[in-house]
């Protein structure tokens, strides 16, 4: 009676996987085990169904699913590839408005300016409150303005000048 | 040119040619054990689009040191199980009908009884496929239809190399008892 171990080998021999040692004990085991070489026969069966099948013509693919595959994935990376530099230009502009923002004043920011000029040369004492400027300059600004300072301060004086000139005139 | 070859070409320059030689070489035995599994021309095809589509993507991921072929199998089987998990009603062979048409058009042709008789042969043959529980029957595709080694078969299966060849050997024995005479013709 076989064991599961020399089915096994003779089963890798059928197979063609069995090492050197295993094929020489099967070759022994079929010339001389009539109950081997009954099992190492009925392995037939798995041929004779490969065979039988493989002759189906729904065993032959109807198409080429390779080519079908490769054409979608090119297809794919190639509508990618197009997009790709519209994303990047987008990205540099995002950036450089980011940067202007951070560069220059907003409008809003020149009216303030204005503002407290006035308020100071009209000599109007403002509350500790007003003077101080909002939280969000302080956090965020505090660069922008140091940046700009010399440039603020030449621009207000300019203007502070030609404000006491105009009121010297009369009103036309 | 080897699989390491074709995969670098296709991966570093995008040679599509190089993708389509590499899958054309596993496709037919991928097919025929998809098909050996479930049976149905629809579901194999989806199945392979799905196993091709999958396997292109993860290639750039795909490590040279395992074997292309059980790798694809391995993305293959995977597809399959799903869609034999998605079924809710038994497999019913629908092979004989598309390969030799109906019996009306049989009946007519010289030689209509041996093809009547090839046409019975072949019910019963895949009939028996279908009885085989899956884990043999899988075991039994991949060999006979994939042509893949036992211990390829069990790395994509995950299991250890005597249960592979156990579930083989169960498999000869039920489709001996099954087919019984068929294929002795």
């Amino acid at each position: 009676m076989m064991n599961q171990k020399t089915r096994d080998e003779i089963l890798l021999y059928w197979s063609e996987e069995a090492d050197a040692a295993q094929e020489a004990k099967v070759q022994a085991l079929l010339k001389s085990d009539p109950e081997a070489r009954a099992y190492f026969e009925e392995l037939g069966v798995f041929d004779a169904l490969r065979d039988r099948l493989a002759s189906l013509p729904a065993m032959t693919p109807s198409r080429s699913f390779a080519e079908g595959a490769v054409s979608e994935m090119l297809a794919e990376r190639s509508g990618w590839r197009g997009i790709g530099p519209w994303i990047s230009v987008a990205a540099v502009v995002i950036v450089i408005l980011a940067a202007a923002n951070m560069v220059w004043p907003s409008n809003e920011e020149r009216r303030e300016t204005v503002a407290r000029e006035e308020i100071q040369e009209k000599g109007v004492v403002l509350p500790e409150v007003m003077e101080r400027p909002r939280l969000s300059q302080r956090l965020f600004a505090r660069e922008r303005y140091a940046t700009r300072f010399p440039k603020i301060l030449i621009a207000q004086e300019r203007a502070r000048k030609l404000r006491i000139r105009l009121e010297k005139f009369p009103q036309l | 040119m080897d699989d390491s070859f074709l995969i670098r070409k296709y991966c570093n320059e995008g040679d599509g040619d190089a993708a389509i030689e590499l899958l054309k070489r596993y496709e037919r035995p991928l097919y025929q054990y998809i098909w050996q599994m479930l049976l149905q021309q629809q579901d194999c095809e989806d199945v392979m689009q799905e196993t091709f589509r999958k396997a292109l993507r993860a290639l750039p991921n795909y490590r040279e040191e395992n074997h292309f072929k059980s790798w694809l199998f391995r993305i293959g089987r995977n597809e399959a199980v799903d869609i034999i998990r998605r079924r809710r009603r038994a497999v019913v062979a629908e092979a004989p009908e598309e390969y030799l048409g109906g019996v009306q058009d049989i009946v007519s042709l010289p030689g209509a009884r041996e093809l009547i008789e090839e046409r019975e042969s072949l019910e019963a043959l895949t009939r028996a496929i279908a009885l085989l529980p899956e884990k043999e029957k899988e075991v039994v595709a991949m060999r006979t239809q994939g042509e893949l080694s036992f211990k390829e078969i069990a790395e994509i299966v995950g299991a250890p190399i005597g249960t592979v060849l156990a579930r083989m050997h169960a498999a000869k024995k039920r489709l001996k008892s099954l087919l019984n005479t068929e294929l002795d013709r």
